[in-house]
């Protein structure tokens, strides 16, 4: 999954005052649901929740969004812990580095 | 009000103007883009080709504004050039002045629409993979870029054209 479609759709409100105004103005959840966009279900619950007075306000926050999820996904795709068994009855712990 | 940072809004319109030209491979058709503006940037961004200078963004008493070219550049840096005037013209447009793009002119200006021209010019989403690897000169030739400016995308982290604060 990309930022691709947030990306998008503040894009979209950056080269339209149009589209901007009816993000801000009660029209967001029928132009997150634009095919163009191809929002993930949890992306537009998040754009619906933001709470802002100017698109500026709505952009930044948006920034955060994706930013939030990267490091999310940086963190699932770094290193992490797994069980390990190993030919004794006895197991441990070790922690191995995803290689991309 | 908080701003975005400059790198995102720039993602975010490069992003926005490929998807609304239909642009799915290098190079990006830029001077389709300038001719035929999006509807609503119509008064914000033009083409017009000199013979003279290198490329600027004008808005004269008319009204219109545009890009004033010099048609004897080389391609690839007439592009550049065309790519960095276009930033300016965003910026002064009434929804990239409300999305939080930099006032202008500024003292950064010239960092600014570099960045811009980058993300869009060798946007993330149409570059092929192991981009990286290819010399300077192909991927140059690639994106219709100057070869420095292929360069400096290759060193940038994480190959997304760099992530300095403006």
């Amino acid at each position: 999954m990309t930022a691709l479609g947030l990306n998008k759709l503040v894009g979209r409100g950056c080269i339209s005052a149009s589209f901007q105004a009816a993000l801000m103005d009660g029209r967001r959840a029928e132009l997150i649901r634009l095919p163009e966009f191809q929002l993930e279900p949890d992306e537009a619950r998040a754009l619906l929740a933001i709470k802002a007075d100017t698109f500026a306000d709505f952009a930044s926050a948006v920034e955060r969004l994706v930013e939030g999820r990267d490091s999310q996904a940086a963190r699932a795709e770094g290193p992490y812990l797994s069980a390990a068994r190993w030919p004794s009855t006895a197991s441990t712990r070790i922690a191995f580095r995803h290689e991309r | 009000m908080t701003k975005p940072s400059l790198k995102f809004l720039c993602d975010c319109m490069a992003a926005a103007l490929l998807s609304h030209y239909g642009v799915t491979a290098l190079p990006v058709p830029l001077r389709q883009m300038l001719i035929n503006p999006p509807p609503e940037l119509s008064g914000d961004l033009g083409l017009t080709e000199v013979g003279f200078g290198e490329a600027i963004w004008l808005r004269p008493p008319s009204g219109q504004a545009s890009i004033f070219v010099n048609a004897d550049m080389p391609e690839c840096e007439r592009r550049y050039a065309m790519a960095r005037a276009m930033f300016i013209g965003l910026c002064a447009s009434q929804s990239g002045r409300a999305a939080g793009l930099p006032a202008v002119p500024n003292d950064d200006l010239k960092a600014q629409s570099d960045l811009f021209a980058r993300r869009l010019l060798m946007a993330p989403e149409l570059m092929p993979n192991g981009w990286e690897q290819l010399e300077p000169q192909a991927l140059a030739e690639l994106c219709g870029v100057p070869e420095p400016v292929a360069a400096m995308a290759q060193q940038q982290p994480a190959g997304r054209g760099g992530s300095k604060t403006i």
